[in-house]
């Protein structure tokens, strides 16, 4: 008999009306045009088209058959053989069931049903053994199979829905292997809501052919769930906070809820329409609060545990820098170092980024530099091993931004980046200006395309152009990778840069100690310093963003620690909340995986967990409310069918319209009407 | 191959320029190299007066005699200093988003093209320039200056807009002449539909302060001729007003008005001594920049 997995599909075939209607109707569509001078049109006459043609209705025909052969190919028919209706299931001697934990389950009053299913299984086969597998991204629990079920079901009861996305393939294998070898009939029930993302057929391990399979859905029709899918804080105007959300509507109709923000003891709400199967934005601008950690929140739905969405809405961690300076050989770095640091450890409070200074001598530098958001060599490349110029490099290709300044020697250090391929600038010689009187060479030419050009300009421009350059290098930078971003009043660089890699190297042909330019004691330094560093650092970046179910040894390698840091101990995976008693925030929040509301189909899940289909019945069987079968499924055929009418109706349409434009040209009665607008 | 300057100052050569800044360079420089003429850039070539020098003034204008002779620094300051306001206001409403098959842009498309040129030209000449972008409501004004990072703002303003809702005309006009400062120029780009009665009285109030006025109509060939010739439901975008009508039947009937309405237009403006150019979206670019340039020579 033709039977359909998707029955209630079935009610569009009362949409087939709607052609009809219009074909009785029969109002010809004008072309419609939006037009700015309508005020100067006069409303006409039309030629009105009485008659009805005979391919009209075989064009009505034509489209009626489509839309019927569509529905029916929607509703997922199949054949089901006499007898697989027939048979009844032999005694079975052992019965498992595989139950879902997964974060799904909470909601639409799933878990409840799924004990209620599994207490009336429990009477429905008497005699047999039961068993237990209970699984959510891992197995969970298990109870070997057993006449008494009393372990079985005080595991049950004491047993909630984890918060984590749902993956069942360990779990399925550990029912099979639950259910052992043997003579003996053996059933394994899988009740599920059968969410698509839990339990897509790619991967699932195969089920023995003689063990026989029913799937139990469970958590009814799901049409509507609001989810928030991703928070993040930026910093705002002033002190503010600028908090930006997306929800997601996963169903098809339009909702309202509440949203409702916690920080620092404070709450902010707002009302927000989630149009159906669309993301919205939302956003929220609030005054600099006390505390860091923050939570979003929507009024709850059938689903409440992706309602909720733990973040961070404090600073973000403080960048690494690295500032390598030969003290021992040049005591006098130490002002440039000190300069640096002043720059870039100043901490306002309208200053988002902040940055921590480590300094190293060359010879004590370590051969991995990716920890570090930039690295300053002041005067120090002279003194680099060819290790550390090869450790350059690769820092640079890695994306990392170096920035070289001279020491006593610089005519050597330009000839090194030479060797090393990262700089191809000739040395003209060092320049000195006579510091007294309004001498010394002024900064005269900001690059505007360069990233600087955007952030100086106007008075921001005019703070750099204070500064005096008193002793600088003199450099020729040909045409080629190398660009040139500042200039002095004489036309000569005083900040050359290239990419490498995913990486750039900067180079100034001028230290930062006064007796070379007064560059650092001017408003400009600190923002040129920071721009260089971290101009395209995004605002909420070092932030650690995980989903339940994560494992320490893979956030450990996240954040750069050891497996054994007593951090991560506080850190609960299965538990979604905010972590930051360390110096980088790690948010945890739920898989929105467990938020759509598609579900698997149980044939596809049944043709999976089989290698082979037995001729004329699957093996694999559903129990969805009433008992049914799994037989052939038909809607290709309908598909195809569907195809073709499309063909018909469209060759019908095209020798329709051409008839209808021969009657209107030659036909002698055809008479005008009046329109009213 | 060279592009005429003809070619180049075409809508259907500019209009495939997305970026606003690089398409009113090629038609301006284009066209003023045309002209065998050259402008001046930022500093003028007649000096005015001496001030105090404040630093980060450019030190190719410290006049080192001075300081020779007085150990005191003086910056020199030139006449084009003294620049003019030159303010370009826009029509955003929806009427201005059309565009018609023969066109190769829309109306809003081809009087932001035209916006941008006349935008880099007085930034070009050191004239401080400004926006008003309006519908029903003003949807951007940026202030007349001359700084850097102006030309951007403005660019970036007409990049950003996409017309909608109807045409307060009044309520612009009375907001912008509230805005105007010294003496300087206002040009205003729309398609002046139902504006005939409201607009020359409001422009006469411009010009008595001493403002001089150019008015750039901007309609698509469509508006000239409705060229339509099956049954059309025309649907204004403005007022969502709708006629059902065959346009063959209704044509001459139409450009009569059509007509009489720009007849209005021209003379009413006329009397009001405000420059009037009309052009349609697929006209070349050179007309609008030859009148700026002209009424530009009027303020010297």
């Amino acid at each position: 008999m033709l039977a359909f997995q998707y029955s209630w599909v079935l009610w569009g075939l009362l949409g087939l009306a709607v052609p009809v209607l219009l074909h009785l109707i029969q109002r010809e569509i004008y072309h419609p045009l939006r037009f700015p001078s309508v005020r100067f049109i006069l409303k006409g006459k039309l030629p009105f088209q009485r008659r009805k043609l005979p391919s009209d209705l075989l064009l009505l025909a034509l489209r009626l058959l489509l839309l019927a052969a569509l529905i029916f190919a929607l509703a997922r028919p199949e054949w089901l053989p006499r007898e697989a209706i027939a048979a009844e299931p032999a005694s079975e001697d052992r019965v498992v069931f595989l139950v879902d934990l997964s974060a799904s389950m909470s909601g639409w009053g799933a878990w409840d049903e799924a004990r209620q299913r599994v207490w009336s299984l429990l009477e429905e086969r008497p005699g047999a053994e039961f068993g237990l597998v209970l699984s959510s991204d891992r197995v969970v629990d298990t109870v070997a199979p057993s006449a008494d079920s009393s372990a079985l079901t005080a595991t049950l009861e004491a047993s909630e829905p984890e918060m984590v996305a749902g993956d069942h393939r360990e779990g399925l294998r550990a029912a099979v292997n639950l259910l052992g070898d043997g003579a003996q009939r053996r059933t394994l029930y899988v009740i599920s809501d059968l969410q698509a993302t839990a339990w897509e057929p790619g991967g699932l391990p195969e089920v023995p052919r003689a063990i026989d399979i029913e799937w139990v859905r469970v958590g009814g029709e799901r049409e509507e769930n609001v989810a928030i899918m991703r928070v993040r804080a930026y910093p705002g105007s002033g002190d503010n906070r600028h908090v930006q959300a997306e929800l997601f509507n996963f169903g098809r109709s339009d909702v309202t809820r509440t949203a409702t923000l916690t920080l620092g003891g404070r709450t902010w709400e707002q009302e927000v329409t989630l149009p159906g199967g669309r993301s919205t934005e939302l956003s929220f601008d609030i005054d600099a609060a006390d505390g860091s950690r923050a939570r979003l929140s929507l009024d709850d739905d059938a689903f409440a545990a992706d309602n909720h969405y733990h973040f961070w809405a404090g600073r973000p961690p403080s960048l690494r820098v690295l500032a390598i300076a030969p003290l021992s050989d040049e005591p006098a770095k130490a002002e440039d170092l000190f300069f640096l640091r002043s720059a870039l450890e100043t901490r306002g409070e309208i200053q988002w980024l902040s940055f921590d200074v480590e300094t190293l001598e060359p010879g004590d530098l370590a051969d991995d530099w990716s920890t570090y958001q930039a690295v300053f060599a002041l005067g120090a490349g002279v003194y680099f091993s060819d290790a550390e110029w090869q450790t350059l490099r690769r820092y640079l290709e890695q994306g990392g931004t170096a920035i070289l300044t001279p020491g006593e020697t610089p005519g050597r250090l330009t000839g090194l980046l030479r060797e090393h391929a990262l700089l191809e600038a000739e040395f003209l010689g060092a320049a000195r200006a006579d510091r007294r009187g309004p001498t010394g060479l002024a900064l005269d030419w900001i690059d505007p395309e360069s990233p600087l050009g955007g952030v100086f300009s106007d008075e921001a421009a005019r703070s750099l152009q204070m500064a005096r350059f008193y002793r600088y290098l003199r450099l020729a930078v040909p045409d080629g990778p190398a660009e040139v971003w500042l200039r002095s009043s004489a036309d000569e660089p005083l900040l050359v840069t290239r990419t490498l890699g995913r990486g750039r190297l900067v180079f100034l042909p001028f230290s930062f100690a006064t007796e070379w330019s007064d560059l650092s004691l001017t408003a400009g330094f600190l923002p040129l310093i920071r721009e260089l560093v971290a101009g395209d650092i995004s605002a909420d970046h070092g932030i650690v963003r995980e989903e339940t179910g994560f494992s320490r040894a893979g956030l450990a390698a996240r954040i750069g620690m050891s497996e054994s840091h007593p951090f991560l101990d506080t850190v609960q995976p299965r538990v979604p909340g905010l972590y930051s008693d360390w110096d980088r925030p790690v948010e945890v929040n739920l898989s929105r995986r467990e938020s759509v509301l598609e579900t698997a189909g149980v044939i596809e899940l049944g043709r999976a967990v089989r290698s082979r289909v037995e001729e004329g019945v699957l093996a694999a069987s559903t129990v969805n409310g009433a008992d049914e079968r799994s037989g052939r499924p038909l809607w290709h055929y309908f598909a195809l069918a569907a195809g073709l009418f499309f063909l018909l109706e469209t060759l019908a349409a095209a020798f329709a319209d051409r008839s209808r434009r021969r009657l209107t040209a030659s036909q002698p009665g055809a008479t005008y009407r009046e329109v009213e607008p | 191959m060279s592009v005429s300057l003809v070619e180049l100052l075409s809508p259907a050569t500019l209009s495939r320029i997305e970026n606003y800044a690089l398409l009113a360079k090629v038609a301006v420089e284009g066209y003023l190299s045309g002209l065998h003429r050259s402008f001046s850039r930022g500093q003028g070539s007649e000096f005015l007066q001496y001030r105090s020098y404040t630093p980060g003034d450019d030190l190719k204008y410290v006049d080192w005699k001075v300081f020779s002779r007085s150990d005191r620094f003086y910056t020199k300051v030139y006449q084009e200093e003294t620049n003019m306001n030159c303010y370009l206001v826009l029509d955003a409403s929806a009427s201005m988003d059309y565009r018609g098959e023969r066109a190769v842009c829309s109306k809003w498309r081809y009087s932001a093209m035209v916006a941008a040129c006349l935008a880099y030209l007085a930034s070009r000449q050191g004239d401080n320039v400004g926006l008003c972008l309006y519908n029903d409501d003003i949807v951007e004004m940026i202030d007349s200056r001359n700084r850097q990072g102006q030309l951007q703002r403005i660019l970036g303003a007409l990049a950003k807009t996409a017309p909608s809702g109807g045409a307060n005309h009044q309520y612009a006009w009375n907001y912008l002449s509230g805005h105007l400062k010294n003496r300087g120029m206002v040009v205003f780009l729309s398609d002046f539909l139902e504006a005939e009665d409201g607009l020359p009285p409001i422009l006469k109030r411009i010009r008595f302060a001493r403002h001089e006025c150019v008015s750039i109509q901007v309609l698509d060939p469509d508006e000239v001729d409705l060229p339509f010739d099956r049954a059309t439901e025309f649907i204004d975008p403005e007022s969502g007003r709708r006629i059902l009508t065959n346009p063959e039947k209704v044509r001459a009937h139409y450009m009569e008005r059509m007509n009489d309405f720009m007849t209005r237009l021209s003379v009413a403006l006329m009397r009001s001594q405000v420059e009037f150019l009309s052009l349609t979206s697929s006209d070349s670019l050179a007309r609008s920049l030859a009148a700026y340039l002209h009424k530009r020579e009027a303020l010297r």
